[in-house]
């Protein structure tokens, strides 16, 4: 049964992406950016479905289970509250693709900053941190597989099932057929997330009854510190203003603002995103958090299955193979976003000024499939080594990412800004990161706080200094 | 009337219109042009400012939200407000004990917080679609 949902859900994917992809991915911009003609619902849903990933099936269950509900309000909030961050930057980069042609991050850079080096280190560590985030989505997509199947289906061949999949509807249709997928992907994914909250609280007696039971037993769960008081007033400030910083610089998302049909389409969009989270978040955490009732003593990353043994614990092999398809749909549509994009800026940013071959050429689209390739390649191989938890694996990728903000945002906002100062900010910023991750700085240094907010203060310092130098 | 105790009642008012004025200048600010030079006239005029609060502060709440569209002071100032709340939980005791759906108490409080935001990013957009 599971095999003929899974193979009908490819199907309809593979379909979608033919009929959508069709003769629209002629020009680089018709295939990376979709011909920047994306509405209002497109884009909230492609923009939706691109940040809430395999982390939102595993690893928010994974941590509903560890932490309780105070994970749901922190996340909600937080990724809420990106949509300020956004707001401010997404439609000024919007703008500015419309008016000067930009297709990557780094060529708003570059043009702002009129420093090659500095577009050229935007870049790359745009590419870095993304792959182990990248790698994430194979890593999740395939536990899930492996689990949907009990085994049958190993870890291995599933990633590599999944990834060749992701790579043939991306390489036929580029941005279109990425988005226009996003959509289906994200609404299957969120109903059915939908539906396994109501079944499995049904079993468990109704969510009142289920949570009120638990309470009893666990009330640290339900304490707005979470369980062992895990939010400290530091973490609780770190985690709730870290996705301000991070969520617009997610290449994948810093394309989305240029694919807006109009700024209007744009701010819709990225308001309706700032309302889902309240919703969505709550689902894979009450599943996440009423675990402890079904299976009360699971240790570290075991707590990471949770969602998958709550399905095949509690519902039934239609509904459970059905939940598991959204998982892999979600999964699979970020994916499919982080190739396009990655690949967009192999392509732009270093295949063309290495060649010397100017933007718009023939083989541009080409090479960019090429990319595709290549990076679902190292996907694959820090896949089969995963470095890290699932978890750990998101906070890297996505803090290394955040520290490119501050000099962002001050090329976005048009602010003075020597570019010298935006790279040691950038530099400082991910050398310090590295240190803290692993272990040569002392954790007291950062008095509670998560590492990357102690780095984003210096890094907005040494913004703020370059600034000030260049205004006089 | 023997419920009311006499003593309480001042500033039970008080803080009544502490609470509404707030949010009748927040209307205010949503309204058209005319509406806000009427209400500001009227306000001069009759100088009916709420107890604790002086018509210099009422008029410094005007100069920072201009007459003039676009401006972005109140849709900051909710965005703000919704931040500074969201950071509440850390620093108050609220209850945790199950309510609606078992859900605990507080998450409601930050459900509301949430809106806030909502608004004021809605706000922010609303003031600035001419552009």
């Amino acid at each position: 049964m599971i095999y003929l949902i899974l193979f009908i859900y490819l199907i309809i994917t593979f379909w979608g992406s033919l009929v959508f992809g069709r003769g629209k991915s002629d020009t680089a911009e018709n295939y990376f950016l979709a011909g920047r003609s994306l509405k209002t619902l497109t884009l909230f849903f492609t923009i939706l479905a691109t940040n809430f990933s395999a982390f939102y099936f595993l690893g928010f269950a994974g941590e509903g289970y560890r932490i309780g509900y105070a994970y749901y309000t922190m996340i909600a909030m937080g990724t809420s509250f990106a949509g300020i961050s956004m707001y401010a930057l997404g439609t000024r980069i919007w703008r500015a693709g419309r008016e000067q042609g930009f297709v990557t991050p780094s060529e708003l850079i570059l043009a702002r900053s009129g420093s090659k080096p500095l577009a050229a280190l935007f870049a790359l560590v745009m590419v870095i941190y993304t792959l182990p985030y990248l790698a994430l989505q194979i890593v999740g997509g395939g536990y899930i597989l492996e689990k949907l199947t009990n085994g049958d289906i190993s870890y291995g061949m599933a990633v590599i099932v999944l990834t060749i999949f992701t790579i043939v509807y991306v390489l036929i249709g580029g941005m279109q057929s990425v988005a226009r997928t996003d959509v289906k992907q994200g609404t299957l994914a969120f109903l059915l997330m939908t539906l396994a909250v109501i079944i499995i609280t049904s079993k468990l007696g109704g969510i009142t009854h289920a949570n009120k039971e638990l309470f009893t037993i666990r009330p640290e769960l339900f304490s707005p510190q979470g369980e062992g008081g895990f939010y400290t007033p530091q973490k609780w400030f770190s985690y709730t203003v870290f996705w301000v910083f991070c969520i617009p610089m997610f290449p994948q998302l810093f394309m989305r603002f240029y694919v807006a049909r109009t700024s209007a389409h744009l701010k819709k969009s990225i308001i309706l995103y700032a309302i889902a989270p309240l919703f969505v978040s709550i689902l894979p955490v009450i599943i996440g958090v009423l675990g402890h009732l079904t299976f009360p003593d699971l240790k570290g990353n075991e707590a990471d299955q949770i969602l998958p043994m709550m399905l095949v614990e509690h519902t039934g092999e239609w509904i459970g193979a059905l939940v598991m398809v959204g998982a892999i749909a979600a999964f699979m549509s970020t994916l499919d976003s982080q190739l396009l994009a990655l690949s967009t800026i192999l392509t732009r940013d270093f295949y063309l000024p290495v060649t010397g071959r100017s933007k718009g050429f023939k083989g541009e689209v080409f090479i960019g499939r090429v990319s595709v390739v290549l990076l679902s390649l190292i996907g694959l191989i820090i896949a089969f080594n995963p470095f890290d938890t699932i978890f750990d694996m998101g906070k890297i990728a996505f803090a290394g990412l955040s520290i490119l903000f501050p000099s962002a945002m001050m090329y976005v906002l048009g602010k003075p800004l020597p570019p010298l100062f935006a790279i040691i900010s950038i530099v400082t910023g991910e050398a310090l990161l590295l240190l803290f991750y692993y272990g040569i700085l002392p954790q007291a240094w950062l008095m509670g706080f998560e590492s990357f907010i102690p780095i984003l203060v210096i890094c907005f310092l040494i913004v703020a200094v370059g600034g000030w130098r260049k205004r006089k | 009337m023997s419920s009311i105790n006499n003593d309480v009642l001042p500033a039970q008012l008080f803080a009544l219109d502490q609470a509404i004025w707030p949010m009748y200048l927040l209307m205010v600010s949503l309204s058209g042009r005319k509406t806000r030079q009427h209400s500001w006239n009227t306000l001069c005029r009759t100088n009916s400012t709420p107890p604790g609060i002086s018509l210099e502060q009422i008029l410094l709440i005007f100069n920072l939200y201009s007459m003039r569209p676009g401006n972005r002071v109140i849709p900051l100032f909710i965005i703000l407000g919704a931040f500074l709340l969201s950071q509440s939980n850390v620093l108050f005791s609220f209850s945790f004990t199950p309510l609606l759906l078992g859900l605990p108490t507080w998450t409601y409080w930050f459900i509301g917080t949430h809106v806030l935001l909502i608004v004021g990013l809605y706000l922010l957009m609303f003031r600035f679609r001419h552009k």
